[in-house]
């Protein structure tokens, strides 16, 4: 207790009054530097700074707040060892995630260039100069979709406004194209608009980030409204809108990924055959589907989206495209027409989560 | 008095200070063991979201959500609930019961205004479609900020719990027993610290 004494003559109130002041000019100028962008400041260096100040806080709430400066060692020991293994259990597990994984160490073994990845900058691409963006072409030799590669080639953290596309090879030996564009030039404010908006980005040469997402890039812009079609189905926009939002899952040639993405490919039909197969094959595209649920006698737990943002039009010709695909069609049920944008439109507006849809299919008498 | 010894299995005096070799005040000590602990929670939540940071494949993304000038504030509110805190544990050790009352109440009505801008915050980016199961950003930034939100939470009742101990009890409320109030404020002031990281890590950093 004398030890106690001692201590609270030597904080006074001023000394904390000080501490609040300086915390409290340090969060303004934190939030200063990140609000009105500082250009004589790079990124790198403003990245620096933020994490300096806020080192600064942290430290001097713990000096003086939390009275390590003049208290025991016993707690400062404590609290250290505490930092340091959650410091060190972070670096280990951020070592571990950012590792090549096997799977691309075995395709790097395969593909002779030697990397997973690799691309340049095509400068004088033709889109390049029509709209201030920056433009990349990157060839994917082997793509599983995840956007880990696509970070590895668009920075991190990801530039405000871009937009991508996918395009399949045109031949065996090449491999997948990704197109990537960016402004230029940063821009200031970076509020972008939500995700329901994103129907109006298709076919804007400054696509939002959400069309990020669809990959949607002004490379493919197909206009929903040309695609009112004299056909029963719309072949091409159902193979663009596949390529460009499923296949990063589902693999262009259908066939999934075992354990983590289930195949399209000979399954389609076998969700078309029961009775409420078509319409709740409607409600996945919109409303994503979340659980377990079994596949070819293989297992699959994990999450589809939700693509209710993409238009009548592109998910009944998306819907049609994988009926018919990969030798779908051999196995259809009989008198199976082509999806018509207008049963998509009568099955939005339910509301339903991706465990619901999830229900509808328990529903389905399944093989 | 030879015969009661053995009874009691050691002689008095070593009783009183029992095997250990350190004099500070177990509260605390626990407190601060506790921290540490919650320092390797805290630590893999926020290497979680970093290490799952860019890779959602639909969004909302952290820019299409985060309010930077919304969070300052909140920031702000929670930096100046640990100073009150300083303040209530200053005035108990000088005795001043009604000062040490009031800055704890302040404290836990500042919390309170940390965590209903945290509600609100919460509802707007629900509006906005990102879920706990939306995608790798919602996930992993509902489960951090949600954690902080309820150690706050937790203060909070904690520090009104207090207040109204002092008054149901004041005998022991008074400034012998600062220890207590300080163990509670040494749980905010991580609270508070743990903000600071997020504040930088989940928010700042992206505006960049």
């Amino acid at each position: 207790m004398a030890n106690g004494g001692n201590e609270h003559k030597k904080h006074g109130i001023g000394e904390y009054v000080g501490v609040a002041l300086i915390l409290a000019v340090i969060t303004y100028v934190e939030f200063w530097i990140v609000e009105y962008e500082v250009a004589w400041l790079g990124d790198t260096a403003t990245l620096w700074w933020l994490m300096i100040l806020s080192v600064v806080k942290f430290v001097m709430v713990i000096l003086f707040f939390m009275h390590l400066k003049d208290d025991d060692v016993t707690y400062s020991g404590f609290f250290g060892s505490g930092m340091v293994i959650g410091l060190g259990t972070f670096v280990a597990f951020a070592f571990l995630m950012t590792a090549p994984s096997s799977l691309s160490f075995v395709r790097s073994q395969v593909a002779p260039e030697g990397k997973f990845l690799h691309g340049e900058a095509a400068a004088e691409d033709d889109h390049g100069g029509d709209h201030g963006l920056d433009e990349r072409t990157v060839s994917l030799i082997e793509s599983d979709g995840y956007a880990r590669e696509l970070s590895a080639v668009l920075g991190d953290p990801r530039p405000k406004d871009l937009s991508w596309s996918v395009a399949p090879p045109a031949a065996r030996t090449e491999g997948w194209t990704l197109t990537v564009a960016a402004p230029a030039a940063a821009e200031g404010d970076a509020v972008e608009a939500p995700a329901e908006d994103a129907e109006a980005a298709p076919g804007e040469a400054e696509a939002e980030a959400d069309a990020e997402a669809e990959g949607e890039g002004e490379g493919e812009a197909a206009p929903p409204a040309a695609q009112a079609s004299d056909d029963a189905w719309n072949e091409e926009l159902g193979q663009q809108t596949y390529t460009a939002n499923c296949a990063s899952c589902h693999q262009a040639g259908g066939q999934g990924i075992p354990g983590a993405f289930p195949p399209l490919a000979g399954h389609v039909p076998e969700l078309l055959a029961p009775e409420g197969g078509r319409t709740y094959l409607i409600d996945t595209l919109l409303y994503g589907l979340q659980g377990q649920i079994r596949v070819s006698g293989q297992t699959y737990n994990g999450v589809m989206p939700a693509w209710g943002h993409l238009s009548d039009e592109q998910i009944a010709a998306v819907a049609s495209f994988v009926s018919y695909e990969w030798d779908n069609a051999a196995d259809l049920p009989d008198g199976f027409a082509p999806f018509d944008p207008d049963e998509v439109a009568a099955e939005r507006g339910k509301g339903l989560s991706g465990s619901d849809v999830n229900d509808l299919r328990g529903e389905l008498a399944l093989p | 008095m030879a015969g009661q010894a053995p009874s009691v299995g050691a002689p008095a005096p070593a009783q009183s200070h029992g095997w250990r070799s350190s004099t500070l005040p177990d509260t605390k000590l626990l407190m601060w063991i506790f921290l540490a602990s919650d320092v390797m929670f805290f630590g893999t939540l926020i290497g979680t979201y970093l290490i799952y940071k860019g890779r959602s494949i639909v969004g909302p993304y952290p820019l299409d959500v985060l309010d930077i000038p919304l969070t300052t504030v909140s920031t702000f509110v929670l930096l100046m609930s640990s100073f009150l805190m300083v303040i209530a544990l200053h005035a108990l050790r000088q005795g001043n019961i009604p000062g040490f009352r009031l800055w704890t109440f302040g404290v836990a009505f500042f919390g309170a205004i940390f965590l209903g801008f945290q509600v609100y915050e919460f509802r707007h980016f629900v509006e906005l479609g990102l879920t706990l199961d939306r995608n790798l950003f919602g996930t992993t930034f509902f489960v951090l900020t949600g954690t902080h939100g309820v150690h706050v939470a937790i203060g909070v009742l904690w520090l009104l719990s207090i207040v109204v101990a002092s008054y149901v009890r004041p005998q022991h409320w008074q400034a012998k027993d600062a220890t207590y109030l300080e163990v509670a404020g040494l749980y905010w002031h991580f609270v508070d610290i743990v903000w600071i990281v997020i504040f930088t890590l989940v928010y700042l950093v992206d505006f960049i």
